[in-house]
């Protein structure tokens, strides 16, 4: 074979690289409907002001994606802080909250909830952790499993700070929320958005300058969960107490 | 690639072209000059040598690339470190929430009264559970009516940890266990309908 030198395989690898973007690009529009990943970055936007812990989120999301019994893509805790023992919050999560809470009467604590969900980091610890590429971050910023890959290992359950993962008792893969991808590719949104009633949770695609997501970071005080593990978490809550963890 | 001749087999180094101490510079030019290419050091043979070698290294590599084939799913690496039909895949799962806007678009009438109201940006499903097999076949069966009881509770039951700016009744007190659509419009839940008759209970 003739010699390539270094800037002949440099070509060669670039043309190589633009022909198989361009076969992809192909693939893409043959899809029933174009939606091209490079067009978007999706997040969550939490407002906790307007969460009313009905719960509606955590059952959409089970009857959407065949979650099953006590195991949860997303789920509600509610929070109480006694004065300012701020290191000890009492955590409650029934059900994850799919079928709401029992009424908390009047107390001395400051008492709120928190809907909770995978964080679709950015730089993910669990995708770093999984052995074999089952586990990935999409071009469009969502974190997925590819079930038929999955060995169950387990590895990303535990490396998830935020416990947002668990193996599904019957396929025994990981499972997860997956921002409804299958929905949000389509023009919907997620199914934890869609039964919100107040407007708590929203889809955010921080790639469209027209989200209303850009307004909402700007204005208000905002807090990702655990920051200091520099997750690059795009579930962003508005108001977040110092309490929660 | 270095040819092979018999300098290295006796101790020369090739890169330097300096002999080592085995085979000083007489004997290596003697070497050359008066053996070179003769029985039963013969260049051939270690030629032979290094064919087999290269067919073992292209066998292996071979395997190689076959097991690598066979092990790693097709379109692996083309957008990243994963299988690039799991995107697909995610993609294709079954939807059971259809949207308020498909409903509206049959069910003209409670979106309108539902816009009018407080419940303006509640939506259908939230209350009446996913019903895309509905929305998309609604010979297939007609959706249960909801109940209203227990529905409103769990939105609407004085709890401390909802948000203070949201409206909440204590049903004990407020209704007395009397339905809460006997009084309150479900897609309209103001006060027109009950205005006239009650006066301000709660
Ligand atoms: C293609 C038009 C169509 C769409 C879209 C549709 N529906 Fe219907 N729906 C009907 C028809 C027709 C009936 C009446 C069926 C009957 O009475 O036999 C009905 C009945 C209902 C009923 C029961 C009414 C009653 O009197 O008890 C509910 C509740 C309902 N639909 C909710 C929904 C919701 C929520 C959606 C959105 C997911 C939806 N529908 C989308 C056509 C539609
Ligand atoms: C706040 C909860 C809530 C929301 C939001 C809601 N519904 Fe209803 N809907 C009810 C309840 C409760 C009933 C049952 C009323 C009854 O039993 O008399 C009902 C009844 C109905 C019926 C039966 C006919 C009637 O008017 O009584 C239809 C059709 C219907 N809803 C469609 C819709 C559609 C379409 C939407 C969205 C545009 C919607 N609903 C949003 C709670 C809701
Ligand atoms: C899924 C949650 C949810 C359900 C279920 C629900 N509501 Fe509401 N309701 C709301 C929201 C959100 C508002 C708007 C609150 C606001 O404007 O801040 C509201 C507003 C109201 C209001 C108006 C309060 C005011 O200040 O004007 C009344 C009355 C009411 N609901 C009654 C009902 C009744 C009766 C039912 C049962 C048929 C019901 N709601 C079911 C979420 C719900
Ligand atoms: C007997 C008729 C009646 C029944 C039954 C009834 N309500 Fe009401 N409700 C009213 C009236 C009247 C008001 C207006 C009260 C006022 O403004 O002081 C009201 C107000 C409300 C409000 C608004 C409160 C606020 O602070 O703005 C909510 C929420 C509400 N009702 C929910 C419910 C729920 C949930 C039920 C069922 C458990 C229910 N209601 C049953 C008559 C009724």
């Amino acid at each position: 074979m003739k010699d390539l030198s270094r800037r002949q395989l440099f070509e060669k690898a670039g043309r190589f690289l633009i022909l198989s973007n361009a076969a992809a690009a192909a693939l893409n529009s043959a899809e029933p409907n174009p939606y091209s990943t490079a067009d978007h970055w999706w997040g969550m936007t939490i407002d906790i002001d307007q969460c009313i812990g009905c719960g509606n989120c955590a059952a959409a999301c089970q009857a959407e994606n065949k979650v099953p019994e006590e195991f949860h893509r997303t789920w509600i805790e509610r929070y109480q802080v006694q004065g300012d023992d701020y290191q000890h919050p009492q955590v409650e999560s029934p059900h994850g909250g799919r079928e709401g809470f029992t009424p908390l009467p009047e107390s001395a604590a400051k008492s709120f909830y928190v809907p909770k969900l995978c964080n679709h980091c950015a730089t993910s610890p669990c995708v770093q952790v999984c052995p074999v590429g089952a586990t990935f971050e999409s071009p469009d910023g969502v974190v997925l499993v590819d079930e038929s890959y999955c060995v169950g290992c387990r590895y990303c359950v535990q490396a998830c700070p935020y416990g947002t993962r668990f193996i599904h008792p019957e396929k025994q893969v990981a499972d997860k929320c997956t921002l409804c991808y299958h929905r949000i590719t389509q023009g919907l949104t997620t199914a934890c958005a869609e039964a919100c009633p107040t407007g708590a949770r929203k889809l955010a695609d921080l790639k469209d300058p027209k989200d209303p997501v850009h307004e909402f970071l700007r204005t208000n005080t905002i807090q990702v969960l655990k920051p200091q593990m520099a997750t690059g978490s795009k579930v962003y809550y508005k108001n977040l107490d110092g309490a929660v963890r | 690639m270095f040819p092979v001749t018999s300098e290295h087999r006796r101790g020369n180094n090739p890169l330097t072209g300096q002999a080592s101490n085995e085979c000083d510079p007489a004997c290596a030019k003697q070497a050359r000059g008066d053996k070179g290419g003769s029985v039963p050091d013969s260049p051939l043979r270690n030629g032979a040598h290094l064919i087999l070698l290269l067919a073992a290294l292209l066998a292996g590599i071979a395997i190689f690339l076959v097991v690598r084939q066979a092990v790693i799913p097709e379109g692996f690496g083309l957008y990243g470190h994963y299988r690039a039909g799991a995107l697909k895949d995610n993609r294709m799962k079954p939807v059971s929430f259809a949207g308020r806007e498909v409903c509206a678009g049959c069910h003209f009438d409670p979106d309108e009264a539902l816009r009018a109201g407080k419940h303006g940006k509640i939506s259908c499903e939230t209350c009446h559970g996913p019903q895309s097999a509905h929305a998309a076949d609604p010979a297939s069966g007609v959706p249960a009516k909801p109940n209203a009881q227990g529905l409103c509770r769990r939105c609407h039951e004085s709890d401390a940890a909802k948000p203070a700016h949201f409206p909440q009744v204590a049903s004990v007190s407020h209704s007395g266990g009397a339905a809460c659509n006997s009084c309150h419009e479900p897609h309209k839940p103001g006060f027109a309908k009950i205005a006239g008759e009650r006066s301000g209970k709660k």
